[in-house]
């Protein structure tokens, strides 16, 4: 095994400890996509082998992974700028973290602890929700879903890390954590893989993750971790998988068109800010939770 | 709370899949992973052949500083150095690089590691475009100062041209005669015998390095005028 890797992977051409991380957490992103394709592959065989794999299952499983083209489009775009900007305000600021292993480590556990914030205030803040509804409009729970990305969601995720720059960690370990962290995600949408035991206290499983995209009661707005559940546990946002789920949105999405998919939620919002009677409410229904309505 | 149902075989190869993700990446994140002992090695290494012949602290007592002549005026004739030094012409060369002040009169092997670090952790010099080669890693010892007991150097890559603005130091080397050693402050503590005055003046050393950051090879390059 250790020969194919160093088959695959050529470290020949690294000078520095950020080189190391840079290409370490792309490559490591990059496989996991490879390994996401098996697992849908699997798990659509098992639809099937269960007569589950109806057209509608299978044309929501292609509609999440349609979504990546407008994805990455923006994230190219975004992550150049991002890159640009980051590395701009690093060097204006006077005071730097060690760039070195320990150092990347702490930047990864804030990272994860930054992501926690940043995934509560996208449920939790109306316009942050119009990009990542997107992600929990789909009523199948699978790998494809995990694909199913909002074309805003890089611009989300580049100004919530900006705290992270501030205390001077270098950007390519803040970039290099927050890929890791997303790495990490792709295996935990799925209903194929029941509860892990003592995983479960610490980290984000797929009962966790299941939870998360349940649209009862008693599942909304739980279990906001990206690969560490400790901040739900702390914060009081855990919520344990005691049924199987209802998946998607409290007002069902079903549509498979690209467009609709990625703007579903605009026109409700766009009908909520015309009938907003004070710039309070026009900002109540933007920044507000999802479904807030002002007291009459 | 119950699953759906599954396939067992394809829910077994399913698990398996994922165990095998993780122990894929592990073996990843192991291929690519700098320990701290390797960084240190790789200090280490850079390092050893220096402090070798370096004052330490304990030597610099015996000898406040290290005893270079004020100026380069007469041929280095009146010593006991006998070392034979091949003597070879370089071309003109251009170094881009960070620029330090080491001071005689502290231990020099601590401020090296300092330079060394420094450099290795400079991201944006390694991605200069004015970086002709990172093969090979110089050093240019210049402006010795007496009066402050200070050298100024510069470590560095091979630049393309100096005339390209830079945030970095840019030296340029002429090309002449230079006695060919293995460190620069070795001669210039001791010069040798020979049929050449030492400049005292924009000497370099020149590392090649292997995958793993150690020494391949370390040469000087001291300036002789004839």
């Amino acid at each position: 095994m250790d020969q194919l890797i160093a088959y695959l992977i050529d470290s020949s051409h690294l000078l520095s400890i950020t080189d190391y991380f840079e290409q370490m957490s792309v490559d490591v992103y990059d496989w996991v996509l490879v390994f996401a394709l098996l697992f849908l592959g699997l798990e659509l065989l098992d639809d099937a082998a269960n007569h589950r794999l109806s057209k509608n299952r299978l044309l929501e499983t292609v509609s999440s992974i349609v979504t990546q083209i407008p994805y990455y489009i923006t994230e190219i775009m975004i992550f150049a700028v991002a890159v640009y900007s980051y590395f701009a305000i690093y060097k204006l600021i006077p005071w730097k973290m060690p760039v070195n292993t320990y150092s990347f480590l702490l930047v990864l556990l804030m990272a994860d602890f930054t992501y926690y914030v940043e995934h509560f205030c996208l449920h939790k803040i109306r316009l942050f929700w119009l990009a990542h509804s997107v992600h929990h409009s789909s009523n199948v729970m699978n790998t494809a879903t995990a694909f199913r990305f909002s074309l805003f969601d890089p611009i989300v995720s580049a100004l919530f890390h900006i705290p992270l720059l501030l205390m001077g960690f270098h950007p390519i370990f803040i970039f290099a954590a927050e890929i890791l962290i997303q790495a990490y995600q792709f295996w935990i949408h799925n209903e194929m893989v029941g509860k892990l035991g003592p995983l479960e206290w610490v980290f984000n499983t797929p009962s966790h993750h299941r939870v998360h995209h349940g649209s009862d009661k008693e599942y909304i707005d739980t279990n906001y971790g990206g690969i560490l559940i400790i901040w739900d546990r702390i914060f009081g946002t855990f919520a344990k998988e005691t049924k199987l789920p209802t998946y998607g949105l409290t007002t069902p999405m079903t549509s498979k068109n690209p467009f609709v998919v990625q703007f579903y939620e605009f026109p409700k919002l766009f009908r909520d800010l015309r009938k907003a009677k004070s710039i309070g409410q026009f900002f109540g229904y933007l920044l507000r939770p999802p479904g807030w309505q002002p007291k009459q | 709370m119950e699953l759906p149902r599954h396939n067992p075989l394809i829910r077994g190869i399913y698990l398996l899949a994922i165990l095998m993700m993780f122990l894929f990446m592990a073996l990843v994140i192991k291929s690519y992973w700098p320990n701290n002992q390797q960084m240190s090695h790789w200090n280490d290494q850079l390092l050893a052949p220096i402090a070798e012949r370096l004052p330490t602290q304990d030597t610099a007592a015996a000898q406040p500083e290290v005893n270079l002549p004020m100026k380069p005026t007469a041929p280095a004739t009146n010593v006991e150095n006998n070392t034979q030094y091949e003597l070879v012409k370089r071309a003109n060369k251009v170094v881009i690089g960070l620029p330090f002040t080491l001071r005689l009169n502290e231990n020099m092997e601590t401020q090296l590691s300092q330079v060394w670090r420094q450099f290795y952790n400079h991201d944006d010099l390694h991605k200069d475009p004015n970086v002709k080669s990172k093969s090979k890693i110089l050093l240019v010892y210049q402006h010795f100062n007496s009066a402050h007991s200070n050298i100024e150097i510069v470590i560095g890559y091979a630049a393309k041209n100096s005339s390209q603005s830079s945030d970095f130091s840019l030296v340029e080397i002429p090309a002449g005669d230079f006695l060919k050693a293995k460190s620069v402050l070795d001669v210039w503590n001791d010069p040798p015998k020979t049929a050449g005055v030492l400049n005292y003046q924009k000497d370099y050393e020149s590392y090649i390095l292997d995958r793993e950051f150690n020494i391949i090879s370390q040469t000087a390059y001291v300036r002789v005028t004839r």
